[in-house]
């Protein structure tokens, strides 16, 4: 059933690679675009990298959600996967998974090339690389949430960003505080056990959650 | 070919309510095995919704209803099939009928080509769903009642978007099915030639009874 629906999930967003693409490419942009705008000296890109690199994770992130159960939802799969798949948790974690994949791993594997381009030292790229990998799935856990509560409505973008975005917050604070912690030198460990709590807490109450709200959507 | 009738479904005294307004209120029916039921009534009356609650999509208002299964531990699936075709346009006609669960279970690779062959999509095995027309985006939804091995269809207008063709072999299938001891429960507005009989559940009848003071200002 588990790989079944991981199967589907990841042959659908293979087949729109468009939608793929788009959070990728919004993440080089913007990131890349600060060095033009603000100075391209390097002192100063180091001191703010790790947070741009960080807020253009999230932001791309939050961009991407729609493609989790929107198409679902309007075309009717998501009320049957639900109600046929005998375990609506599957689907969500699926679900989740599948978006992580396609669109949090991407992130993480391309932000060393940003790091190296905001001058940031190995140290912090290591660290930027690890709070990234840590980070990103309880961006697309609990975007989710956000995401189910909002999938039956008209216009819920506005709703999804308000919604997501605070409690998006923790994540940004302790993974951008970890690279620069590792910028300077000092340990990060304890910034990077914070995320992994963070994480751990998402993986087992997200799915309960997602599905009531999905729930609630589809009412 | 079974011939004992057990009950499938039983609803108790069953109100759904939209919002403010009241649907239907203390409906009571029963569907037996190798029987069909015709939900009508006039556009807005709760059809949908009242198919929706029974597969536990909806919450209803008051009363409930069971769905008896084999034996008292496992569920029973009643094999929904809804306005929506819920077919991925990405995928082609083979993977979204080979990876989208059916009562917890995935049909074997063997059942789907034959299903495909039945519904006259032999040629579009591999198209991908979005090429495809409503009417034959509509029968690989419905070649998913050929793959289920629930008791029980529900079939929320299923003749919508097929051709005359469709419509005989869905009769023809609906026929089959019955036979086979199933038990079938759908809305339709066009009139249903089965060679098996049908009992018609009018909802309009349902509200007609009652006086308007229900409805909340």
């Amino acid at each position: 059933m588990f790989f079944k629906l991981l199967k589907r999930e990841l042959l659908r967003h293979w087949r729109c690679r468009q939608d793929l693409i788009n959070p990728l490419v919004f993440f080089l942009i913007t990131v890349s675009l600060f060095p033009l705008a603000v100075t391209p000296e390097g002192q100063m890109l180091q001191l703010m990298g790790n947070g741009v690199i960080w807020v253009a994770a999230m932001l791309a992130s939050l961009l991407s959600l729609d493609t989790m159960y929107r198409d679902d939802y309007h075309d009717g799969t998501l009320e049957l996967l639900l109600l046929q798949s005998g375990s609506p948790y599957t689907v969500v974690f699926v679900k989740i998974l599948s978006h992580w994949l396609t669109t949090g791993l991407p992130l993480v594997l391309v932000s060393p090339i940003l790091s190296v381009m905001m001058q940031m030292n190995d140290e912090a790229i290591k660290a930027q690389m690890l709070t990234l990998l840590i980070g990103t799935p309880v961006l697309s856990l609990i975007g989710s949430v956000g995401m189910g509560l909002t999938v039956g409505l008209r216009q819920g973008g506005v709703l999804l960003s308000l919604l997501v975005l605070p409690l998006y917050i923790p994540i940004l604070i302790f993974g951008a505080s970890a690279v620069s912690a590792a910028s300077m030198g000092l340990e990060y460990i304890g910034q990077l056990g914070l995320l992994g709590a963070f994480l751990m807490g998402s993986i087992s109450l997200v799915p309960l959650a997602s599905v009531a709200a999905i729930k609630v959507s589809i009412r | 070919m079974k011939k004992t009738k057990n009950k499938v479904l039983s609803v108790n005294s069953l109100s759904i309510r939209r919002s403010e307004r009241w649907l239907f209120r203390n409906l009571n029916f029963e569907l037996q095995s190798g029987q069909i039921i015709q939900v009508v009534g006039h556009n807005g009356c709760g059809k949908t919704s009242l198919l929706r609650t029974l597969c536990g999509l909806l919450l209803p208002a008051e009363g409930d209803y069971i769905w008896q299964g084999e034996d008292e531990y496992t569920p029973a699936y009643p094999m929904f099939i809804g306005h929506l075709t819920a077919v991925k346009p990405e995928l082609s006609v083979f993977e979204n009928l080979s990876l989208h669960p059916l009562a917890e279970n995935f049909a074997s690779e063997e059942a789907i080509i034959k299903a495909i062959a039945e519904v006259n999509l032999g040629n579009y095995m591999d198209t991908p769903a979005r090429y495809l027309s409503a009417g034959q985006t509509r029968r690989v939804g419905l070649a998913r009642l050929l793959l289920s091995t629930s008791s029980c269809w529900v079939l929320d207008e299923p003749f919508t978007a097929l051709d005359v063709q469709g419509c005989r072999w869905l009769e023809g299938k609906i026929d089959e099915f019955i036979n086979q001891g199933g038990a079938v429960l759908l809305t339709s507005h066009q009139p249903v030639t089965l060679r098996n009989s049908l009992d018609i559940l009018d909802l309009d009848d349902l509200n007609s009874s009652k006086s308007n003071k229900d409805k909340v200002a």
